[in-house]
């Protein structure tokens, strides 16, 4: 009996240790499931013309709610809408990139309730969510959380169809996009016509936003954004085609969608 | 007849360590926040539950040298 006391002791141990040394080597890492990841927001050199169209599209400053500080930064920096990615931890709506340690939510778990993001977020006139999840008691949470917040326009992006079916009924007065993460995604959403009806857009991987893809969205009425544009060109390119929303990391790309340009360096 | 309690008692310190170590992977992971550690002369940047640790590591040890001299 004392011996497999403490042979279980000793392996406790060693799996201690090595969780230790984990979350020394790793600490960016196991920071994100702890609080989440943070948003890298930052600012470069705008190159090339500047153009007059910067203020017709919708600005979206990347997971920025998932950190109150980055969503106070992307605020002052007049962009139109703030990203908050929305994450259940214990029963709780909260903002998070990623899901926190399973078992251990509560514990472990720092990032903020979706309701500080929220109030963060309204600063400005556009709140966008993107879902992480699509369980009926998430999206139950979900419609009980927006109920009450209905003074700002609301965009909703998922890449799970049943869950954009449910907030159709549920959350009528939010816009629904679809996520396309890969060409897979985007061959399904063109073999399903009532998938495109139920859509007001769609939010894409840029790299995925080629020029055909494009039209053809925009030849069935969706509104369409990408996901994640920091470079200047590339943004210029697609404000050309007529992108309705780019979802970037960079404030003076913020600061120029937003109608801010004194703003920009 | 010697050697049980010998066992018994290395027996309860393994078990120790090991609720040690737990309550350390605890306490770091449930303070894995960035805080600025601000000593005389010295301010850095550390997380929280790293420094609950090695103060309590420090208090242990100066609590056991100090219980070693007394006896």
């Amino acid at each position: 009996m004392t011996s497999v006391l403490v042979i279980a002791a000793r392996a406790v141990v060693a799996i201690c240790m090595v969780l230790l040394v984990v979350l020394v080597v790793f600490d960016a890492h196991a920071e994100r499931f702890t609080a989440g990841l943070a948003p890298l927001q930052f600012s470069g050199q705008v190159e090339g013309d500047l153009r007059e169209e910067y203020a017709k599209l919708v600005g979206v400053a990347h997971n920025a709610g998932d950190d109150i500080g980055a969503a106070h930064e992307a605020a002052a920096h007049g962009v139109d809408a703030v990203e908050i990615d929305v994450t259940s931890v214990g029963g709780e709506l909260h903002a998070s990139h990623d899901a926190p340690v399973p078992f251990f939510e509560t514990l472990f778990f720092r990032g903020p309730e979706l309701e500080e993001a929220w109030d963060a977020a309204r600063l400005r006139d556009t709140v966008l969510l993107h879902l992480k999840e699509s369980s009926p008691a998430y999206l139950e949470d979900l419609r009980r959380f927006l109920s009450t917040r209905r003074d700002r326009k609301l965009i909703i992006q998922t890449g799970d169809a049943r869950s954009l079916r449910v907030l159709r009924r549920t959350v009528p007065w939010a816009e629904r996009l679809q996520l396309i993460f890969t060409e897979r995604d985007l061959e399904a959403l063109r073999g399903d016509a009532g998938l495109v009806a139920l859509l007001d857009g769609v939010s894409v991987r840029d790299r995925l936003l080629t020029a055909s893809r494009h039209a053809w969205l925009e030849q069935r009425g969706l509104k369409t954004f990408a996901w994640t544009v920091n470079d200047n060109r590339r943004m210029n390119e697609l404000i050309e085609r007529g992108l309705d929303g780019l979802i970037t990391d960079r404030l003076d790309f913020m600061a120029l969608l937003g109608g801010r340009p004194e703003l920009v360096r | 007849m010697s050697r049980r309690p010998e066992t018994a008692r290395r027996a309860a310190r393994d078990v120790a360590i090991a609720i040690s170590l737990v309550f350390a992977v605890v306490i770091v992971g449930a303070n894995f926040v960035l805080v600025e550690v601000r000593l005389p002369g010295l301010t850095f940047e550390a997380r929280l539950g790293w420094v609950i640790l090695v103060a309590l590591a420090l208090g242990f040890g100066a609590g056991a040298l100090w219980m070693r001299r007394a006896h």
